[in-house]
């Protein structure tokens, strides 16, 4: 077997082993890096999709930029005397049941389903031979893409400003 | 007159005008929201007018984009945007338009709109914009989604004042009993697009056109169902009373243009599409109406709430002449009750104001507090009991000509209980001019009290305005011939003959009603007998009562039960078998007390676990999420099971 | 070359773990991790069905605009768990039932 391909299932084992980690954790700090290990194993999975781009954004926003944020919110929101990072389960019986038959479910439906016609991914045509699929990209994304970006850019200032909104202390109220 | 070309960009006009007035209004000047979306929305009013004048006759259908589409080859289902621009919805448009226009302006200065309106002005725009969207629409499945739009945004303006909490219960009244009619819309829609094979208006018009199908009648009955709901009709009117807790204006316009008359209009344009056993319910059910809503509104004390059931009571009238084969005659009606009953709200507003009051009893000596806004109240009162001279008279003429001549011809072919609905609308005629009638006395019985407050020009000149609107030639040149009606199209159907004795009857029902609805002012006995009247009238039927005593009560019932089963039985069981297991595990404990104990514990905390039964309600999101996941589940596996087969 | 059906199984078994973190856990910032797991096990569903499209990448597109929406989300998230945090003095889901009633 060829070792990059023994590669691919390793990180998918791991990611798998991270996520399943993270279900049975009770520490919240072990389930975000675990978190991270799942975000860095999947990066490695993109790569192997074809999506160099993505691999490398998944990387630098999810890990740089949503775990920071999610480890900002444990420690925010954890400060009282005596509180630890524990983290309790509940619904054990019909939320196992809910998420196991849709999974279930899921891999049924794939497993059923008949993917002969998706064997081999398309031969890159001539006109974008000259193309790395990252340079690719950055053109389609300043082309055709280019209003779904600025509406993007837009959106985030939006966020920002709302999410600077909801977290500001109350006027004229005592400070957070 | 030559037609003009149509293009695309026309309805950016039609339906943007007042949603860049609004955004204009917000961007610029805060305080002058009001005055830039009224002139967006006269904009928009003008150029429709002006289509009016030029394309009136020649039917445009734009495609303006292909939304989506199902499937492929012969079994494609293709949604298009569509917009139809015929005689109908042109007129109704303008209608919309102008009514529109004056309650925004009429806005502008209303006082109980305390402070900040960008937020009443933002619902009245998305109010307009659907219903502009509903009359426009040429596809089933696009006027669906400005349908709900006008729930929405209706829900919103009732509720405009959502620290009260009637008007917060009235506004979600009128968004549930909405639901209801919405399911006969959702049913009809999904029986147009598994037979029909496409939503758009036009093809299922000439489809229907060629010969009924047995799907249609049902499809036909779903859109009645939803008709009743939106125009508060026999069973479903229960909300259109509660929706005065939002501002005047807005019922104003919500009972004049937008909503209410979605539901009339909705079946004046599928008219063909409807079978014959949908139009005699129809025509049931809006003699019914018609009856009991001008009954209701006999002995109401508020001056608002006489309104409302007056409208129902002419919605009734509508629905009626539909069910009678007259569409036509019910799109006049529904014109000049536009005018008349926009005219009496805006009208009422101001006179509340100066009276301090709604109440019909606080209303005295209006005529020397403010003339004008009482003189055109009179005027649009007088349309609205069938007075000749006014335009009330026209349409109400129209159609009871084309409910006598339904009834003669169904007498003919033996369905004797068409009479019944003649006989009702009837009643109904005399029983308006009675309310028109005691509203009015009550309005200028002298009080000794002088002018305090003076009245805005923009709230005096569009009430005025719908004052003249309620004369006749807003309906046509001759005050008593209805066939020569300028918006009814020669062309459409046969006009019916008025027989002879049917205008000096109306007349003479008009007078009699009107003298007894005067006497009902300053002689108010009080015997058994009319306080019973009083009583039944004031509570509508109490059809509230009835409605809580068999729907709500056995619902709240039934959810009880659940609970006490859920606290109880469920919680009993729980706490049995956990109460057992603890024993069998002591008891186990003495046997073995190192093999066992583990298992037992583990049964108990499995059994306390699964209680989550018990916490079904228990507000938690995540436990809303699980039952959300299972059901999907059971769904899944019931597709598998109906469709496919394992 | 690996068969596609292992990319979604993959993706299928993660989606499911996000969900069953979701449903079970009671800190409300282990149920935003869940979500992000299920939307990263959506991503990958794209990337893969993206290769096919040579021309447009629009499965690349679309993955990296989800990524864009989940940051957005997340940082309202942690905003509103911060709110939360100083209305309930708790951010346990099991004792949030401000739904009921």
């Amino acid at each position: 077997m060829d070792a990059a391909i023994v590669t691919f299932y390793m990180f998918c084992g791991l990611a798998v082993v991270a996520a399943t980690g993270m279900v049975f954790t009770k520490n919240l700090l072990y389930a975000a890096g675990l978190l991270a290990i799942v975000m860095l194993s999947l990066a490695v999975v993109f790569i192997y999709a074809g999506a160099m781009f993505l691999a490398v954004s998944q990387i630098l926003i999810y890990v740089g930029g949503i775990l920071v944020l999610i480890i900002f919110g444990v420690m925010l929101t954890s400060r009282k005397p005596g509180f630890s990072f524990e983290a309790g389960t509940h619904y054990h019986f019909f939320g196992w049941l809910a998420g196991l038959s849709i999974m279930v479910i899921l891999i049924m439906t794939i497993l059923d389903f008949d993917f002969t016609r998706w064997m081999h991914p398309p031969e890159v045509p001539d006109n974008l031979s000259g193309y790395t699929s990252i340079q690719h990209i950055g053109v389609l994304l300043m082309s055709k893409y280019l209003l779904i970006l600025e509406l993007a850019a837009i959106f985030l200032l939006v966020v920002m400003a709302g999410a600077l909104q909801i977290g500001a202390k109350e006027e004229g109220g005592k400070a957070s | 007159m030559e037609a003009l070309p149509f293009h695309n960009w026309y309805w950016d006009l039609i339906f943007l005008g007042p949603v860049l007035g609004l955004i204009l209004g917000l961007v610029l000047f805060k305080k002058k929201v009001g005055v830039f979306t009224t002139l967006g929305m006269a904009f928009s009013t003008f150029f429709l007018v002006f289509l009016c004048l030029w394309n009136l006759d020649t039917p445009v259908t734009s495609k303006i984009f292909n939304w989506w589409h199902i499937g492929s080859g012969q079994n494609i289902l293709q949604v298009d945007i569509l917009f139809t621009s015929n005689r109908l919805t042109l007129l109704m448009g303008s209608l919309v338009g102008f009514i529109a226009t004056l309650v925004f302006w009429y806005s502008t200065h209303y006082e109980a709109l305390k402070g900040d309106k960008s937020r009443y002005y933002a619902g009245l725009v998305l109010f307009t914009f659907a219903m502009m969207g509903i009359v426009f629409s040429g596809n089933l499945l696009l006027t669906f989604v400005f349908w709900e739009l006008v729930g929405f945004s209706s829900w919103f303006l009732i509720g405009y004042w959502h620290h009260k909490p009637e008007a917060a219960r009235a506004a979600r009244k009128a968004f549930l009993v909405n639901r209801i009619g919405d399911i006969g819309f959702i049913i009809a829609l999904m029986l147009v697009g598994v037979y029909g094979g496409t939503f758009d208006i036009e093809v299922l018009l000439r489809e229907a056109h060629s010969g009924h199908q047995a799907w249609m009648t049902w499809a036909g009955a779903g859109l009645l169902l939803a008709v009743i709901g939106k125009s508060a009709q026999f069973p479903l009117l229960t909300w259109l009373p509660d929706a005065m807790e939002g501002p005047t204006p807005v019922s104003a316009l919500l009972h004049a243009a937008t909503m209410v008359a979605a539901g009339v209009f909705l079946l004046v344009r599928m008219f063909d599409f409807l079978a014959e056993p949908v139009l005699t319910t129809a025509a049931f059910v809006g003699g019914i109406t018609a009856f009991m809503g001008a009954f209701a509104a006999w002995r109401q004390e508020d001056i608002k709430k006489v309104l409302a059931f007056s409208t129902i009571s002419q919605l009734g009238f509508m629905i009626a002449s539909i069910g009678a084969g007259y569409p036509q005659f019910a799109f006049l009606h529904l014109f000049t009750h536009a005018f008349f009953k926009a005219g009496l709200f805006l009208g009422a507003g101001v006179m509340a104001h100066h009276a301090n009051s709604y109440s019909l009893e606080a209303m005295g000596g209006m005529l020397k507090k403010a003339p004008w806004v009482t003189y055109a109240f009179i005027a649009a009162a007088l349309a609205l009991a069938g007075v000749p001279l006014f335009s009330g008279f026209i349409s109400k003429e129209a159609i009871l000509a084309g409910i006598n001549n339904w009834t003669a011809i169904s007498v003919r072919e033996g369905f004797h209980s068409s009479i019944l609905v003649s006989i009702l609308l009837w009643s109904g005629v005399f029983l308006t001019a009675v309310y028109v009638a005691r509203m009015l006395g009550y309005l200028l019985k002298p009080k000794n009290e002088t002018a305090a407050v003076s009245t805005p020009n923009s709230q005096l000149i569009p009430v005025v305005l719908l004052g003249i609107g309620s004369i006749w030639l807003v309906a046509g040149l001759l005050p008593w011939d209805f066939s020569q009606a300028w918006i009814i199209d020669q062309s459409a159907e046969s006009i019916p003959e008025a027989p002879i004795w049917m205008m000096p009857l109306t007349i003479s029902l008009i007078i009699f009603g009107g003298y007894l609805g005067y006497r009902d002012v300053h002689y108010t006995k009080q015997k058994a007998f009319n306080r019973a009247v009083t009583n039944l009238s004031r509570l509508n039927w109490q059809l509230d009562a009835i409605y809580n005593a068999m729907i709500v009560a056995p619902t709240l019932w039934v959810a009880g039960m659940v609970r006490i089963i859920d606290k109880k039985v469920l919680d009993g069981l729980y706490n049995g078998a956990v109460a057992g297991f603890v024993v069998v595990g002591h008891f186990l404990n003495l046997v073995d007390r190192y093999l066992v104990d583990g298992t037992v514990h583990l049964s108990v905390y499995v059994v306390r676990r699964s209680g989550v039964l018990a916490k079904a309600g228990s507000g938690s999101i995540q436990a809303y999420l699980i039952w959300a996941a299972l059901f999907l589940l059971v769904l899944i596996i019931t597709v598998f099971f109906m469709f496919i087969g394992f | 070359m690996i068969p596609i059906s292992h990319f979604l199984l993959f993706s299928a078994v993660l989606f499911g773990l996000g969900l069953i973190i979701v449903f079970t856990r009671k800190h409300i910032l282990m149920v935003l991790m869940g979500i992000e797991l299920m939307l990263n096990a959506v991503n990958i569903n794209l990337a893969v069905f993206g290769h096919w499209d040579t021309k447009f990448q629009q499965g690349q597109i679309f993955a990296l605009f989800v990524i864009l929406v989940a940051a957005a989300e997340a940082g309202v998230a942690l905003a509103i768990i911060i709110k939360l945090f100083k209305n309930f003095k708790t951010v346990d889901l099991s004792r949030i039932s401000g739904l009921k009633d």
